[in-house]
C-alpha cells in the first residue's frame, strides 16, 4: 500500500505529555510494588510475579477506564482537551501494559505444564457453564485482541489506508474491550480479591464511564437542527450567539452537521466533519486563523475549507448571509475546498 | 463524528450500561464470603478441655 498520509506531528507538548504519561506509569507500577511487599494485605502473600500481576492489571484497567473518559468529558471543559489531544499514545501505552500482564499470566499460571500455553489457557478451565468458577482469563485475552488491532492501526497510516469511516469503526471496538474487561475483572480479580476497595473502584468505574458516554451521547443527539426557512436557508442564531473564534453547530434534515463559525467580524460555515478522523470541528476552535479540530488539531481555513500548506485534506463550505443580526447558512455543500467569501457582521445587506 | 458513528455510539451506550450492571450484580452475588473468624470463643475452649 502507498496511499500519501500526514500523521499527526510529534510537537514538543506531546513529547512533554509522553514524559508524564510515562512518568506516572512507572510511579504508579513502584508504589504498587513497594506498597505490596511492605505492607502486604493481612494474611497474604504474594511472589514478585503475582504482584507484578496485579500491579500490570489494575494499572490496564484504570488507565482504560480513564481513556474512555476522555472523549465525553473533553466535551464538558476544555481542560482536558490536551488529553484527547494524546489520547493515542495513552491507549497504545494502556495496551502495552495489558500486554505485558497477559504475558505475566501466561508464564505464571500457564507456563508449567506441557500444554501450549494458549491451549492451557482456554483448555484448563472448562467451567464455561458456571459464573463463579468462569474461566475469566478468555475474556480478557479476547479484549487484548481487540485493543492490539486497535494499537497496530493507531497509527496515521491506517487512518489513511482503511479509511476514517471504517477506521473510526474500528476503534469504537474499544467499548466492546471494555465491557469485557469488566467482566474479566468482575469474574477474576473481584472474586479473589477480599479488600471491598476493588469492588467499588469497579463499580465506580463502570458507571462513571457509563454515565459519561450515555449523557454526551443523548445531549450530542439534541443539537438545535435550526429553522428552515424559505429558498432553504437554515436560521442559525444572532451573530452575538456565536463566540469570537468558536462555532455553532447545526444538524440539517439527513446531512452531516454544519459548523458555523465566528472569526471577528467575519461569519463562515464548513464541515463539521474532520477529515483525519471525523473529529467535531465546530467544538474546536480558531487558531492562527485556521479552524482547529479538538481531536488532533487538524486544520482548515474558514474561506475555502482547505488546510493550510502543505497539507492537502479538503472540506465543504457553505454559503452563509446575516440579515438584521441573524446568521442564516444554506445547507447546500459547496463541493471540498470550494471558496466561499464570508458574511460581515455590521455589513449592509 | 459522523452522523452513522454518532448513532452506533448512542446504541452502543444505550445496551452497555444495563449489560454491565446485570454482570456486576452478578458477579458480586456469586463472590465467596470472607472467611469466618477460625477462633474458638474462649468458653468453648474451656469446656473442651
Amino acid at each position: 500500500m502507498s496511499h500519501g498520509y500526514n500523521a499527526v506531528g510529534w510537537t514538543p507538548f506531546k513529547k512533554r505529555f509522553d514524559r508524564w504519561m510515562l512518568a506516572g506509569v512507572g510511579l504508579y507500577l513502584i508504589v504498587f510494588v513497594a506498597a505490596s511487599v511492605l505492607a502486604p494485605p493481612a494474611g497474604e502473600s504474594f511472589t514478585p510475579i503475582q504482584i507484578l500481576i496485579r500491579a500490570t492489571g489494575t494499572l490496564a484497567f484504570l488507565l482504560l477506564t480513564f481513556i474512555l473518559c476522555i472523549g465525553p468529558v473533553a466535551r464538558m471543559t476544555d481542560r482536558f482537551k490536551p488529553f484527547l489531544f494524546n489520547r493515542r499514545h495513552l491507549g497504545v501505552t494502556t495496551f502495552l501494559i495489558g500486554l505485558a500482564h497477559a504475558g505475566l499470566v501466561l508464564l505464571w499460571y500457564h507456563g508449567f505444564s506441557d500444554l501450549n500455553v494458549l491451549v492451557s489457557l482456554f483448555a484448563s478451565n472448562p467451567r464455561y457453564d458456571s459464573l463463579a468458577g468462569f474461566p475469566f482469563e478468555s475474556l480478557g485475552f479476547v479484549a487484548l485482541l481487540i485493543m492490539l488491532i486497535m494499537a497496530t492501526t493507531s497509527h496515521d497510516f491506517w487512518n489513511a489506508n482503511l479509511g476514517p469511516g471504517v477506521w473510526k469503526t474500528l476503534h469504537m471496538g474499544v467499548y466492546l474491550a471494555y465491557g469485557l474487561l469488566v467482566a474479566h475483572v468482575a469474574l477474576g480479580a473481584i472474586q479473589f480479591e477480599k479488600h471491598p476497595a476493588y469492588v467499588a473502584l469497579l463499580v465506580a468505574g463502570a458507571a462513571i464511564v457509563s454515565f459519561l458516554h450515555l449523557y454526551t451521547a443523548l445531549a450530542g443527539s439534541r443539537i438545535d437542527g435550526g429553522t428552515i426557512l424559505n429558498a432553504g436557508w437554515i436560521r442559525v442564531g444572532a451573530t452575538a450567539d456565536i463566540p469570537d473564534g468558536r462555532a455553532l453547530i447545526l444538524q440539517p434534515e439527513n446531512a452531516e452537521r454544519i459548523a458555523v463559525f465566528r472569526d471577528g467580524n467575519k461569519i463562515a460555515a464548513i464541515s463539521n466533519v474532520c477529515r483525519h478522523q471525523g473529529g467535531p470541528l465546530g467544538e474546536g476552535r480558531i487558531i492562527d486563523g485556521c479552524v482547529t479540530c479538538p481531536w488532533h488539531g487538524f486544520q482548515y481555513r474558514l474561506e475555502d475549507g482547505r488546510s493550510p500548506a502543505p497539507f492537502t485534506e479538503k472540506i465543504s463550505t457553505y454559503p452563509t448571509k446575516i440579515e438584521n443580526g441573524v446568521v442564516f447558512v444554506n445547507p447546500e455543500p459547496n463541493p471540498p475546498g470550494t471558496e466561499e467569501a464570508p458574511s460581515l457582521i455590521g455589513a449592509k445587506s | 463524528m459522523k452522523r452513522q458513528h454518532r448513532r452506533r455510539h448512542l446504541i452502543t451506550w444505550i445496551i452497555l450500561p444495563p449489560v454491565l450492571a446485570v454482570i456486576l450484580w452478578l458477579a458480586i452475588q456469586v463472590r465467596p464470603d470472607p472467611p469466618l473468624n477460625e477462633t474458638l470463643p474462649p468458653s468453648l475452649v474451656e469446656a473442651a478441655s
